[in-house]
Order: structure tokens, then C-alpha cells, then sequence
């Protein structure tokens, strides 16, 4: 199990559950860095307090996956898990023959629960 | 790893409020304490300030990572020195109060002005106009000059240990750590469960501990002023009363 500390182990802990571990991948790394970067949008939202003392949201540049990847992602450890499951959740609403909708709703559904609820 | 005197209390918070993060909870128990002691003058510091010819305002010398809340008393010679609002008899200057009954309907003064200018210290009166600097009013004579004039101010914990990232939190004598620990805790506990939409929120538990700090800090409040000593009212009803 990956510490979750970059961008790289985010996207590997995402392939995993998205079982696309093999080239050429079904999502490739920019999708999947688009989607990290809305999920801390999305973390800044419901959990200001994630994001003390200054409140940036951090940001990488999708453009180039290589640089990207070894990038530190700035998350408390208890919330990293939780955005995983927004990655894999919004990777999955793409129109997909190897996708359904419920299991993406499911996914967003349980990062939204973990940020808000403590039994979830 | 090391031990800091915050240790059991972060670590108590940490259980009783699952989720929360370390940012919050340093954020939360910042402003406990900063509420707990702007309220209770539980943080005392005394500082000693030499009178000089013809100076009448002097800088604060307090801790780092303090800052000012209130002048508590000014001493000199083991004498309490009046504060300008608390002058009576006399005819101020621009610091002081000129009492109704001091003056006779047409005005005039019924007081001596010459007696009143100044007490035997030298010192006229003191007064803070911001918390960075104390004024005396009045010329502190040469014998006056040979004490120090003693200020006990009341402190509380000062913003920029939040704002950077120096991780120190020994400001405070490290006794308040126990002997004020339910009291933080409770505070802590009743802010962070206050919170909207977190992990941690629970609306029972905030109002509990929210009840049990105001409780807290109105018996501090009064240790504060009368030592931690068992069963020393300031005032009590006379026997029979009621």
C-alpha cells in the first residue's frame, strides 16, 4: 500500500481500483491528474480546515505527467484514502463500457462521507 | 521522540475528536486559550521599569509569544500607584477625571490643586492607552527614581505563534498545562464539536463542554484574584442572611 505522499502513488493506488495497471492505459495519467486537481477543489470546499494555515489549494500541471508524478501532494493522512475513491469515482462517470454509473456514485459519494462523517 | 507539556492534551483531543486534523486542532486550542485567558487574567507577569528623568511613557517587557491583555496594578515602593481613572481628589491633566463633586456648581474647584498634583511616590497616576507602552503623568522626583516602579500585567498567548511555523508552544509557564487541563480541554472540545459539517461535530458534546469551560473559567477567574488557596471568598452573605 502506497503512503499516498505524491502524485505518482495517487495514480497508482487510482489504477488499481480502476484495474488499468497496463499500457496502453484505458485513463490516461492527465485525466487522472485533472481529476486529483478538482478533488482538492472539491477537499477545499467541504474541508477548509485541510488546507490550514493558508488556505492554498495545490495544484499540478497535467501537461506534463513525468514532472507531475513525482510532485508531493499536501494531505493529511487520514484524507488521503478519501481522495482516491473522488479519482476513481470521476474516472468512472466518463461514458465507459467497463464503468457503470453506481459504482462511480458510490465512489464520490463515499469521498463526500469521509469528508464530512466519521463513520462512513 | 520527544515530550512536550502539550502532549497530554493534544493527545486527549485527538481521541475524544476522531478526525480532526492537527491544523485544526492547534487552531482550536490557540483560541481556547486565548479566550480562557483574556477572560480569567490567569497569566501574570510582573515587570520592573525604571523611572527616568522626564519620561513619562515606557515600553512593555513581556515573554515572547505573549501579548498584553490588561495593566492588572502598578506598585512602587510596595505602594499601589492610582491609576489615572482611579484618582479621586484631584484635578487631572488630559489622562485623568475631574469628579462632579469635586467642583462647586459654579465651577470652581473645592479641592487644593497644589496638594493634589502629586503623591508622596513622586508618581502621579499611570494609565495604557495601547497595549504597547505605559504613561506615568507627573514628574518622578530623584528619590522616586531610585525604585522601580513594578507593573503586573495580565497576558494571554500571542497570534504569531500561529502565523509561523516555529512549533513552539513554552510561552506559558509550563504549570498552566496541568493545572488548567480539563479547562482547555473542555473549551477545545466545545469549539471543535461546534463545528458544521466535520467528522467531529456533535451537537451534545459541544454544548457540555461548552457549559463545563464558561464554568471553568468563572472559577479561575476568581483564583485569579484570590490565589489558589481552599476556601478564601472575597465576600460572603453575614450568617442569618436570607
Amino acid at each position: 500500500m502506497p503512503a499516498l505522499d505524491t502524485v505518482g502513488q495517487y495514480l497508482e493506488e487510482a489504477r488499481r481500483l480502476l484495474q488499468d495497471e497496463r499500457t496502453p492505459y484505458r485513463y490516461p495519467d492527465d485525466d487522472l491528474i485533472d481529476a486529483l486537481n478538482i478533488g482538492m477543489l472539491e477537499a477545499r470546499r467541504l474541508r477548509a480546515d485541510l488546507f490550514l494555515p493558508l488556505f492554498d489549494i495545490p495544484w499540478v500541471d497535467p501537461a506534463d505527467p513525468t514532472a507531475a508524478k513525482a510532485k508531493a501532494v499536501t494531505m493529511d493522512p487520514m484524507y488521503r484514502q478519501s481522495l482516491v475513491y473522488y479519482v476513481v469515482g470521476r474516472a468512472q462517470l466518463r461514458d465507459d463500457e467497463s464503468t457503470t454509473d453506481s459504482r462511480a456514485a458510490a465512489l464520490l459519494t463515499k469521498f463526500t462521507q469521509q469528508m464530512l462523517v466519521i463513520a462512513s | 521522540m520527544s515530550c512536550s507539556p502539550s502532549d497530554r492534551l493534544v493527545q486527549t483531543l485527538t481521541i475524544e475528536a476522531p478526525g480532526v486534523t492537527d491544523g485544526m486542532l492547534k487552531l482550536a486550542l490557540f483560541n481556547t486559550m486565548d479566550e480562557f485567558y483574556k477572560r480569567t487574567n490567569a497569566w501574570k507577569h510582573e515587570q520592573d521599569i525604571t523611572l527616568e528623568e522626564d519620561t513619562y511613557n515606557y515600553d512593555v517587557d513581556i515573554p515572547n509569544g505573549s501579548a498584553v491583555v490588561r495593566l492588572m496594578l502598578v506598585t512602587h515602593q510596595g505602594v499601589p500607584v492610582p491609576s489615572a481613572t482611579q484618582q479621586a481628589a484631584v484635578t487631572q491633566s488630559s489622562v485623568g477625571t475631574l469628579l462632579p463633586e469635586l467642583t462647586f456648581p459654579d465651577g470652581d474647584a473645592a479641592f487644593l490643586p497644589a496638594q493634589t498634583d502629586m503623591d508622596p511616590s513622586g508618581i502621579f497616576s499611570y494609565a495604557v492607552y495601547r497595549p504597547n507602552y505605559i504613561s506615568v503623568t507627573g514628574v518622578p522626583d530623584e528619590q522616586a527614581r531610585t525604585y522601580p516602579m513594578r507593573a503586573l500585567w495580565a497576558l494571554t498567548v500571542a497570534k504569531g505563534c500561529l502565523e509561523c511555523e516555529c512549533g513552539d508552544w513554552d510561552m506559558m509557564p509550563e504549570w498552566h498545562w496541568d493545572q488548567f487541563f480539563q479547562d482547555w480541554l473542555d473549551g477545545t472540545l466545545g469549539r471543535l464539536m461546534s463545528m458544521p459539517a466535520k467528522p467531529w461535530g456533535n451537537k451534545e458534546g459541544a454544548i457540555l463542554h461548552s457549559k463545563r469551560f464558561r464554568n471553568a473559567m468563572a472559577l479561575r477567574m476568581q483564583e485569579s484574584r484570590r490565589g489558589y488557596v481552599f476556601a478564601v471568598p472575597g465576600w460572603r452573605f453575614p450568617r442569618g442572611w436570607v
